[in-house]
């Protein structure tokens, strides 16, 4: 697969403080890349530097098979943080604003009738900005965001504090339009769950890249499967792990023990079994992925 | 691309139009200059025309005195209209609003005139609506209409007073980093320069001092143009003898006051607001293309 970004080495200092250090990565075209970073890890940093609205101290970055200049903002697309269409004109005005910056009159009007209908906006076009819910908004913003049909998308937290329905909806509204056109999207976010489909994922700490892979590898790397047991005397499940030299933690009355494949959990609850009330198990997750990548580094600097 | 000014100018306008409380409270000095003439300012004015003379009694001396009135009122309007108007800059810097424009293909310096453009027009033209609710008013009120000679010099002047005043409030907008500073400092500077520049009281009132610092200040300059203008027109039309207008003129703080000491005429202050107004321009045009180029 071809790259559609690629950053080397990319450095940008706020006041004698490092806030991307060194960073190198690339972004293959017609990907889902999640960019994952705690608060102030350099996430926002290096975005604004990739769309130029801040400039790097040392580095650089390429961007692959897009147009130069003031053409490539026609292919780039970005859903920021916040909302940022006008709370006191419609969204209808808003668009119309927005894609007058990127078109004549005629062709604004025309694909603003063709965004509203393609993203289920006609409800509440005529309505003002500051007046519609958190998820009416989100999907106005990513309407914005893809209007010209970009190449590139860059999702900067998209779903911060929607409920997990409109979650799910404006999701399927980005998964659609990724799978009609092969759009890339560049995502940072929070929710874990979200990177669970990403083709590669880039974890940074202290501006640092800290882990690089597909999420499956990733997982694979950082990730593991457990057992929850909830036992019927805890005295001798604690003995018996021990006897059989499972590593566990207690967590109120329940174990959970780590488990490295299936036939091992199925010895372990064969062996077990006179003394189990209840469990069950729990695959690896995205967020144990960062939590132990990050961890280490942490871990790291302790040392 | 004039266009791409031409939208986010309009956009300007339109946020600004819609925000009632921002218009309201860039209407509110005006309004507090009204009120003060309603309960008190106006009689202790009229009063003092007709101790000098009888001919003030009446509707011609009532006329007098509204004119200069609305003469302060829309000196001070350019001021608080326009940086009313700007609240929207500061906005757009809390909400990144002003990076989702430069993702666009929109270029920084007509992002700037954009915004520069936005509260130039709706400064003047909420002005001119003012001119014109105030020439009907006061014609109403004391059936003494202003000639359409003196109507329209007065929309020139508008001209002049709404771009000094957007651009010396363009440099004030980009030193101030949030909307709610900008609230603060809409409030506080348009009655603070109304007093300075003589719009509530006369500098014979005031004294010296207060005179030689509102000289300074480019609204002062503004106020007597816009009030010299206005009454030489209505002079003519009430017919008053010619050894009474350096009277008015001083009582009205409608009398060229120079800079600080020296007697310079008016035609060379209106030169300095010009530079003043240019200066301010240039260093608000680079401060805010050093702050979204970071």
């Amino acid at each position: 697969m071809s790259n559609i970004i690629s950053v080397k080495e990319l450095t940008k200092i706020f006041d004698g403080k490092t806030a991307v250090d060194g960073l190198s990565f690339d972004v293959p075209s017609g990907s889902l890349f999640a960019f994952l970073g705690q608060n102030g890890a350099g996430k926002s940093t290096t975005i604004n530097i990739l769309l130029g609205l801040l400039k790097c101290d040392g580095g650089s970055f390429d961007y692959i098979g897009l147009s130069d200049g003031e053409e490539r903002k026609r292919q780039i697309g970005v859903v920021f943080q916040n909302n940022v269409f006008d709370d006191l004109m419609t969204v209808e005005e808003n668009l119309t604003l927005y894609g007058k910056l990127y078109l004549a009159g005629s062709a604004v009007k025309s694909r603003c009738r063709e965004v509203i209908e393609q993203f289920g906006l006609g409800d509440f076009a005529k309505q003002r900005f500051g007046s519609l819910s958190g998820g009416q908004k989100r999907k106005a913003e990513i309407a914005r965001a893809l209007f010209m049909s970009p190449k590139l998308l860059f999702l900067d937290e998209p779903t911060t504090g929607l409920d997990p329905r409109t979650r799910a909806e404006v999701w399927s509204i980005i998964h659609g339009i990724r799978r009609k056109s092969g759009m890339t999207v560049f995502l940072t976010t929070h929710y874990m769950e979200e990177t669970a489909d990403a083709d590669k994922v880039v974890i940074i700490h202290k501006g640092k890249l800290v882990a690089e892979n597909s999420s499956a590898e990733l997982k694979a790397q950082y990730s593991y499967d457990r057992l929850r047991i909830k036992p019927i005397d805890a005295a001798l499940l604690e003995s018996r792990l021990t006897e059989l030299g499972a590593a566990f933690e207690r967590t109120a009355d329940t174990y959970s023990v780590q488990m490295s494949d299936t036939e091992h959990s199925i010895e372990l609850l064969y062996a077990l079994k006179s003394n189990i009330r209840s469990y069950e198990a729990v695959k690896g997750s995205m967020d144990d992925v960062f939590l132990n990548a990050v961890g280490e580094q942490l871990q790291g600097v302790n040392i | 691309m004039t266009s791409h000014i031409t939208i986010l100018a309009r956009r300007s306008i339109v946020l600004f139009l819609r925000d009632k409380t921002a218009v309201f409270f860039s209407f509110l000095s005006s309004l507090i200059i009204v009120a003060l003439y309603v309960l008190f300012i106006g009689k202790t004015y009229s009063a003092g025309l007709m101790e000098e003379s009888s001919f003030f009694a009446g509707n011609a001396g009532s006329y007098l005195v509204y004119l200069q009135m609305i003469a302060g009122v829309m000196a001070v309007n350019s001021l608080s209209l326009s940086i009313g108007a700007f609240s929207t800059i500061a906005k757009d810097f809390e909400t990144r609003r002003v990076d989702s424009f430069l993702i666009t293909p929109i270029k920084v310096s007509r992002l700037i005139a954009a915004y520069f453009f936005g509260g130039f027009i709706a400064s003047f033209v909420l002005n001119c609506v003012t001119w014109i609710a105030a020439f009907a008013l006061i014609g109403g009120l004391t059936a003494y209409w202003v000639t359409a000679v003196v109507f329209v010099k007065v929309i020139a002047i508008l001209v002049f007073a709404s771009f000094m005043s957007s651009s010396i409030m363009l440099l004030i907008t980009s030193l101030l980093k949030s909307t709610s500073a900008i609230s603060v400092f809409m409030g506080v500077s348009g009655t603070f320069i109304g007093f300075l520049c003589g719009v509530y009281m006369p500098f014979s009132m005031l004294g010296k001092t207060v005179e030689k610092i509102g000289s300074v200040i480019p609204f002062t300059h503004v106020s007597v143009w816009f009030k010299r203008v206005i009454l030489s027109g209505a002079f003519e039309q009430i017919k008053m003898p010619s050894p009474l207008n350096d009277m008015v003129l001083d009582s009205f703080s409608a009398s060229n006051v120079g800079f600080v000491s020296l007697d310079i005429p008016l035609w060379g202050m209106l030169l300095y607001c010009a530079a003043f107004a240019l200066i301010c321009l240039f260093a608000a045009w680079n401060i805010l293309r050093r702050r979204i180029g970071k």
